[in-house]
């Protein structure tokens, strides 16, 4: 059982540095700025309705 | 883009509302406690208006009303927005509105009445935790299902820190919560000793971690750029701040349970992960505080944004706080004082009730279709409110150090210096600027409930061009 729980921990550390390469990945550039501006599109005032749920 | 989509606004509206209201409940519940721990004689010798029946009613009332109710309205507002669609289910949305409203008002009356399984932030009973489950399952199929049928093929940042706290949230809560129940009104918990305590405070610390942080920081990721009107400050940096808050926060539990039967390890391993924290959260602070960048005049005007960066500001002194205390030789000194009181109100009040109350601000007069009825009674609301958080958290620092040194300190010949009572003798000035504090907090909630009400009875403005209406 300790040895799983070791390869366990190793695992999700490695996880964790891939998926922080990924998010400093060039590739991704591009991508993260369209999507930090994802609040800004949407036009609350106009397009929100408080019809009955 | 979202001209087309008529989002469930009415549930947004109901929690937002709710927000206000049970914000106002458990603060007074605060404020009539730290009355009574300035002038016990304050409990009337009536059992259920003691200490020890109306603490848990405050921080439940807190944590899980007022700050409940903001993260279902705001996580709701939000994935409807950024994913471009309704949501899923409005049946289950509806469901979890009076669902989780049934739950504070059974808390409310159990509570006093001294029904509690004794676990901090996870008194209630085990009918009451069912109905948690059931609410909650419906929550999470309501927000999945809504990031499911997404047009916008991104997932925001934000929607990322609110799935992680609901799926966190049921964990902890189905594991911690496991019983056995003995009679309608009493369980006894699956687990026994130090592996009680263990799991306890693994739920604890994690309700700290994700119900009172990962949820809130998808309001700051989501409320900041939209108030600031600009994007975030660093889009990888909030990924990279998810990630590393969640792979590190579920092992901070320990640091609660230094100098105990715990094994000195794991009490060692909740420290260091602790410390480790302090990089994730930093990293989120500066994040949110540098999206003014370049809108730094908005702050000297705008009150919604005052509250929403000031509460990231009290995000990074809490996230310092916190780490440093979990040093096993500083705790030795804070462990059971008043500065763990100052701590937690600093994140509590400061972090988690400012960005509440910024992102209130911001939905309550848009779902009513109104402006803010005052700008300068806002003003007046997050003076105050900031008065009252330095009263409360500077009073409980010097308290709660003080407090610390008199317990430790030794004569000479080897006895104590201080008896307990000259202790408690000593905290008592603090005591009273502590309740004077609560009250400026609560006052300023009495400001924004009239604000608010005055917002939404105000007469509807004239209909105008929709084009227009989007510049507003």
């Amino acid at each position: 059982m300790e040895t799983f729980h070791t390869i366990w921990t190793a695992l999700l550390m490695i996880l964790f540095i891939l998926i922080f390469f990924r998010a400093w990945s060039r590739k991704r550039v591009q991508e993260y700025d369209e999507a930090s501006h994802i609040p800004l599109k949407d036009d609350d005032l106009t397009s929100g309705s408080s019809k009955d749920g | 883009m979202n001209e087309t989509v008529e989002y469930n606004d009415k549930v947004v509206q109901q929690f937002a509302i709710m927000t206000v209201v049970w914000g106002i409940v458990g603060m007074l519940v605060g404020v009539v406690i730290a009355a009574q721990l300035a002038w016990p004689a304050l409990n009337f010798d009536i059992a259920w208006l003691t200490f020890g029946r109306l603490r848990p009613l405050h921080t439940n009332a807190v944590i899980f009303a007022f700050g409940g109710c903001a993260l279902f309205a705001t996580s709701y507002y939000v994935v409807q927005r950024t994913c471009g669609v309704r949501l899923f289910s409005d049946f289950l949305a509806s469901l979890t509105f009076w669902g989780w409203q049934t739950v504070i008002v059974l808390a409310a009356i159990t509570l006093p009445l001294g029904i509690t399984t004794s676990k901090e932030y996870a008194e209630l009973e085990w009918p009451i935790d069912i109905l948690i489950t059931i609410i909650w399952v419906s929550y999470a199929v309501v927000f999945f299902g809504t990031i499911l049928k997404r047009k916008i093929p991104h997932i925001y940042v934000a929607n990322w820190f609110f799935a992680g706290f609901i799926l966190a949230v049921a964990v902890l809560h189905v594991m911690n919560s496991a019983a056995m129940p003995v009679t309608l009104f009493k369980s006894y918990s699956a687990y026994a000793g130090v592996q009680d305590a263990m799991v306890q405070w693994w739920y604890g610390h994690n309700a700290v971690g994700f119900f009172l942080t990962a949820g809130f920081l998808g309001i700051m990721y989501y409320f900041i750029p939209k108030q600031a009107n600009r994007p975030v400050y660093s889009y990888r940096l909030s990924v990279v701040h998810f990630w590393a808050l969640v792979f590190t926060y579920i092992w901070a539990g320990p640091h609660h349970l230094h100098y105990t039967a715990l094994p000195d390890w794991a009490q060692s391993l909740g420290m260091v992960f602790s410390l480790i924290l302090l990089a994730p959260s930093w990293g989120g602070m500066v994040n949110g505080i540098m999206t003014l960048s370049g809108a730094w005049e908005k702050l000297r005007s705008d009150p919604i944004l005052k509250f929403l960066v000031v509460s990231v500001s009290f995000y990074g002194m809490s996230t310092f706080e916190g780490p440093m205390m979990s040093i096993k030789t500083v705790n030795a000194l804070s462990h059971y004082t008043d500065w763990t009181i100052g701590h937690v109100h600093s994140g509590a009040l400061g972090w988690v009730g400012f960005i509440s109350i910024g992102a209130m601000y911001y939905l309550i007069p848009r779902l009513a279709g109104r402006e803010l009825y005052s700008i300068r009674l806002a003003n007046v609301h997050f003076l105050v409110a900031t008065i009252g958080i330095v009263l409360y958290i500077t009073a409980m620092w010097v308290s709660g150090i003080m407090q610390g040194l008199m317990w430790r300190a030794v004569n000479p010949d080897g006895t104590l210096t201080y008896s307990f009572i000259e202790s408690v003798q000593a905290m008592h000035p603090f005591y009273i600027i502590r309740f004077m504090g609560g009250l400026l907090y609560l006052g300023g909630m009495l400001l924004m409930a009239y604000n608010l009400a005055r917002t939404i009875y105000s007469p509807a403005p004239a209909p105008q061009p929709r084009a227009q209406a989007a510049t507003g």
